[in-house]
């Protein structure tokens, strides 16, 4: 065939034709969507946000990251050392005679319900930790500003940290002492003897 | 149905459409030619800084990264913009059998656009750019930008509404869905990216969607609708297969986008493997565009032909398909993981800006300027067309072959440990000097065209009194020879 | 597809299935994220001029030379046991093969099985002497009987504890290497033995345990070398062991463990690029976010924890003129960050002038803002750990580019 590919002489418009396509070509493109898609399936991960190459899996992430133990432990040590550690000290000895330790302190190893009602509102000495007596020192109250969970891991903190030895406490208990505080209609900081009047176990 | 109840008036001669596009449609090709070279000069300069980081390092504007957004942005949106939407009116118009409704419309759209896209250069040398890589674009020249497209998009979709050639031609969906997509993709990097940004994590993929979609859709969209307008045309058949036509249309549109995600990206997994699926699927869109086309010029040597045009789209055709398959090979991330992070990427963008985009327009605006001046179709400098063509071309094969291939030595050796930092920065290096000659060619090769479609105007707007009608004087009374052969073979 | 709308809706329709997945579908993820890191902290936003510096790298265009994206490598697992849980039975079904009869991880176990089962008898008596104390009249002989019971389970708790201790270090004969073996066990029990008698009364006297508090703090028991893998598809037989051990060990026997990565093949960890990959919270505060295009230059995911950084007028000297620190450097000198002051006769230079012994003599180089802020920027890109993305375990040493 002969064709005039001049520039000169312009051709009329263009036309599509009407050939039909294979269907192997749709075959082909339902078998390697059906592959893609299967192996887009399977490496997801889930469409997890957390999951970045060369993790593969939701699970295998959420194994990598340190236990809730740990977590909230070294949360709960953030927070001591913003609220607590100017009166109780990083080591948690207290100070004088009038700031009480947390390290080895029965109050803090008791009943939690306890130590959260005094974090919670405060406290007014005297008072009596580890054997010895502490004067007329006073104790803001957090309770305003901590969160139940915020609470909860600044309480499991110190009852685990210094050899306390003691457990974590959950959102929940927070909660339970806090209510049982506000049930008791303590206004103000505790003293020794009100905390035993609304309940409150005390340690001997 | 409606096509029987269509009282659609007669088409328009091809001649009335030449004329209703003459002036608005100039404008547009004559600023691409400008922008052009503005593009291929500052990437020059770009690459030179290379060689010798020390040359005019005072000048905080003339810095690597400013002239590397500065370079693509003038391309982009000055060249790729201007010449775009240029053919894509004289072609609606031409495939519609309507005269170019509100020339008017297009004009002011032109000139606001040429302001935004100045307004994106002046931002960028003053430190505004956007921080995106491939659309640096900072949020006012964004805004100017989307007014001014809005104003051609007016007068264009009038076009494509008029209805009085029966069939929708392919080309037309094409051209159609980048005047849609251009508002999309430019609006959304500038609602989510700048104007009320998403959480910085997320501006990677929303980036990375902006920038490709402008690439793979925008360009893509643009550059097909040339080649498969010009080269049924001039070979003048019809094309192979509409279906197929069809077929590549809606992929290339759904999986744009998504593609060439570096396989190395701080992103969820999933998100990398969607674009991995996306880029093997892409493989269709391929073979779609290539058999429709390879079957419509079955038997014509396309980069062989007389016809500069055609050898103009059989190479933007040839650069598109090889792009797709680089595209389709970051199927596999072990592929991907290597180039991710060399000079590839940018020699890949190269390919498809230059090889494939703007060998597309090139042809095009070549077909197109001497009808719209309704004159005789040869160029004043004809012979020098032909050097465009060959320079870019060259310029293009160099990027591609030297740029990836001592790429993937520079990705081997960010894979290895130990390796020396010094001779890691040479392999790194390497690839962008060599390309320094490509961007040479280019620089050239605007300059050439820049230079002919400026003869060309002349010759027709000035007469007797152009430039080369003076020259051709002077020669004639120096001389005292007749030229008239000479004159006449240009 | 002759009708004009249908296109045009059709392209609408399409590009917004585009959009949703690459844009809107990652947009509401990632804005969901939260900065908590689970421990108290967050991942910081930035402030001051760090954050100003964000803007000096967005304006010069350092992310085309430079990225800020560690990428992944090939690594194993260690899982790690730190702390069994309660029940010996289900600890043993759980471990299965991974830790044998007979061998040096065995026997820890015995012997921390051991310390539990005294602490747990103890408590009993405490508890029991407690309840004798308060209890009525009526009830208090049946609670002396139960106290008594206590006393004695706790007695052979000694004992059986006496016997695992001189069976397992039987092959060890230095004091050291017994106390190892105990204080070890001790720390992988997990209790906490608060009484003097009950500790010398187990051979841990108050000065022992003082000086062995770190071998229990720090025992673990490896449970898989530093090649085990996860994922399914290249190592099939060792990832159902690590998965079933890692959910084991989890949800059943209640233990905590660490699983920790270690590298195998993972160029960016082990030439010193970074600590480990690069994850989207390392983006999620910044006002622009710039992942890089190409190395050209070094990678700046941990820029901020590289001793280059360490040193301030170092960095500065970098800036001003590359090729000062590295002869070779591609870098262009970035002038334009300083200002050039002469000095007068005898004047010295301000206290932050560069220092460098090529630098022009008789002129004060000092940084202008830009400068500051971009340094202060660099500093702020670290690879720390978080949750989802820990410090590799390398044990080559780094090669420290």
């Amino acid at each position: 065939m002969s064709e005039d590919f001049s520039n000169v002489n312009e051709q009329s418009e263009p036309s599509s034709g009407g050939a039909q396509m294979p269907m192997g070509i749709f075959i082909g493109l339902i078998l390697l969507g059906y592959i893609g898609c299967y192996k887009v399936d399977q490496l997801n991960a889930n469409f997890a946000a957390n999951v970045h190459a060369p993790f593969t899996e939701p699970d295998e992430v959420a194994s990598l990251a340190p236990s809730a133990r740990e977590l909230l432990v070294a949360r709960g040590k953030q927070i001591y050392s913003k609220s607590c550690v100017a009166c109780h000290q990083a080591n948690g000895a207290g100070s004088g005679t009038d700031i009480p330790p947390l390290a080895g302190s029965e109050w803090v190893k008791g009943d939690p319900a306890t130590i959260v009602a005094i974090a919670q509102m405060g406290l007014i000495g005297p008072i009596s930790v580890a054997g010895k007596n502490y004067g007329a020192g006073t104790m803001t109250p957090a309770g305003e500003t901590l969160s139940a969970d915020e609470m909860a891991a600044v309480i499991s903190y110190i009852r685990i940290e210094w050899g306390n030895g003691g457990d974590t406490i959950s959102t929940d208990e927070v909660n339970a002492a806090r209510k049982a505080v506000n049930d008791s209609s303590q206004s103000g900081q505790w003293t020794v003897e009100g905390l035993k009047a609304a309940g409150f176990a005390i340690p001997e | 149905m409606s096509e029987l109840t269509d009282n659609t008036a007669p088409e328009a001669a091809p001649e009335e459409i030449n004329a209703s596009c003459r002036w608005p449609v100039l404008f547009l090709f004559f600023s691409a030619a400008l922008w052009l070279v503005k593009a291929a000069l500052i990437g020059v300069m770009g690459s030179f800084k290379l060689h010798m980081p020390e040359f005019l390092s005072d000048i905080s504007f003339l810095t690597y990264g400013h002239l590397q957004a500065n370079a693509w942005v003038a391309f982009l949106f000055g060249f790729g913009g201007n010449a775009g939407l240029g053919l894509t009116l004289w072609m609606l118009s031409r495939l519609r059998g309507a005269p170019l409704a509100r020339p008017g419309f297009v004009i002011a759209g032109a000139v606001l656009w040429n302001v935004g896209v100045t307004a994106a250069l002046v931002g960028i040398t003053l430190g505004d750019q956007s921080g995106v890589a491939g659309l640096e674009l900072p949020v006012y020249a964004g805004r100017v930008l989307l007014i001014g497209q809005a104003f051609i998009a007016f007068s264009a979709i009038l076009t494509y509404f008029s209805r009085r050639h029966k069939q929708l031609y392919p080309s037309t969906w094409y051209l159609m869905a980048a005047l849609i997509a251009f508002p999309w993709i430019v609006g959304t990097a500038h609602w989510l990216l700048a104007a009320t940004p998403v959480r910085g994590a997320a501006q990677i993929p929303v980036g990375h969607w902006a920038s490709t979609s402008l690439l793979q859709v925008w360009m893509g969209c643009l550059g097909l609708a040339a080649v498969l307008y010009f080269i049924p045309k001039i070979i003048g058949r019809e094309l192979f297969s509409r279906q197929w036509a069809a077929f590549g249309f809606w992929m290339l549109l759904l999986l744009g986008g998504w593609v060439n995600l570096n396989s190395g990206s701080p992103l969820p997994v999933w998100q990398i493997k969607l674009s991995q699926l996306a880029s093997g699927l892409f493989i269709f869109v391929v073979i779609a565009v290539g058999w429709n086309l390879r079957q419509t010029a079955r038997g014509v040597p396309l980069l062989g032909s007389e016809n500069l045009t055609l050898k103009f789209m059989g190479f933007a055709l040839g650069a598109w398909i090889v792009s797709g398959l680089f595209t389709f090979c970051n199927v596999c991330p072990e592929w991907n993981s290597i180039l991710q992070f060399t000079y590839a990427n940018t020699a890949l963008r190269h390919l498809f800006a230059w090889g494939f985009f703007a060998m597309a327009m090139l042809g095009g605006i070549y077909y197109v300027a001497p009808r719209l001046l309704g004159s005789s179709l040869d160029w004043p400098c004809g012979a020098w067309m032909i050097r465009v063509f060959q320079m870019i071309a060259a310029g293009v094969v160099i990027i591609t072959l030297a740029g990836v291939g001592m790429a993937w030595g520079h990705g081997q050796a960010l894979q290895q440990t130990g390796i020396d930092a010094a001779a890691l920065q040479t392999k790194a290096i390497m690839p962008l000097r060599i390309a320094f000659l490509g961007e040479i060619l280019f620089m050239v090769s605007s300059l050439i065209f820049l230079g002919s479609l400026m003869c060309l105007l002349f010759r027709n707007c000035c007469g007797d009194f152009s430039p080369m009608a003076l020259w051709r004087q002077i020669r004639e009374g120096n001389q005292k020879e007749p030229v008239e052969t000479e004159g006449s073979a240009q | 597809m002759n009708k004009a709308p249908w296109i045009f809706l059709g392209v609408l329709f399409t590009l917004s299935l585009s959009w949703w997945g690459m844009v809107f579908g990652p947009s509401v993820q990632l804005a969901a994220q939260s900065a908590d890191k689970g421990d108290g902290t967050a991942v910081l936003h930035r402030v001051g001029l760090a954050k100003q510096g964000e803007q000096v790298y967005r304006e010069n265009g350092c992310y085309y030379c430079h990225t800020r994206t560690a990428t992944g490598g090939e690594f194993g697992y260690e899982l790690r046991l730190t702390q069994l849980g309660d029940d010996r039975e289900i600890t043993d079904e759980v471990l299965g093969d991974s830790v044998k009869e007979g061998d040096d991880n065995h026997r820890l176990i015995d012997l921390a099985f051991a310390f539990k089962a005294v602490a747990k008898s103890r408590k009993a008596v405490v508890d029991a002497s407690k309840a004798v104390t308060e209890a009525k009249d009526e009830e208090k002989a049946e609670l002396e009987t139960a106290a008594a019971t206590a006393e004695s389970e706790l007695a052979s708790a000694y004992t059986s504890f006496e016997t695992t201790f001189a069976d397992v270090a039987s092959g060890i004969s230095d004091q050291e290497g017994k106390d190892n073996l105990l204080f070890a066990a001790y720390g992988l029990s997990g209790v906490e033995l608060k009484e003097k008698s009950v500790m010398t009364r187990l051979g841990m006297g108050e000065q022992i345990v003082a000086a062995n508090k770190e071998i229990a703090d720090e025992a673990v028991i490896k449970l898989t070398d530093g090649t085990a893998k996860w994922n399914a598809r290249i190592n099939p037989e060792s990832v159902v062991r690590l998965k079933d051990l890692v959910r084991g060990l989890k949800t059943r026997a209640g233990a905590q463990f660490k699983l920790q990565p270690v590298v195998i093949n993972w160029p960016d960890v082990q030439n010193g690029v970074a600590a480990r990959q690069s994850v989207t919270r390392d983006f999620m505060h910044d006002a622009h976010a710039m992942p890089g295009v190409m190395r050209l230059g070094p990678d700046l995911a941990n820029a901020g924890g590289k001793p280059a950084l360490a040193d301030a007028n170092q960095f500065y000297v970098h800036l001003y003129q590359p090729r000062l620190i590295s002869e070779k450097s591609a870098m262009p000198p970035y002038r334009y960050l300083f200002r050039k002051v002469k000095l007068n006769a005898g004047e010295a230079a301000p206290d932050n002038a560069l220092e460098h012994a090529d630098l022009e003599e008789g002129y004060a180089i000092i940084p202008t803002e830009k400068a500051e802020a971009l340094f202060e920027f660099l500093k702020s890109l670290r690879t720390d750990a978080l949750p989802e993305a820990p410090v590799v375990d390398n044990p080559q040493p780094a090669n420290d580019q």
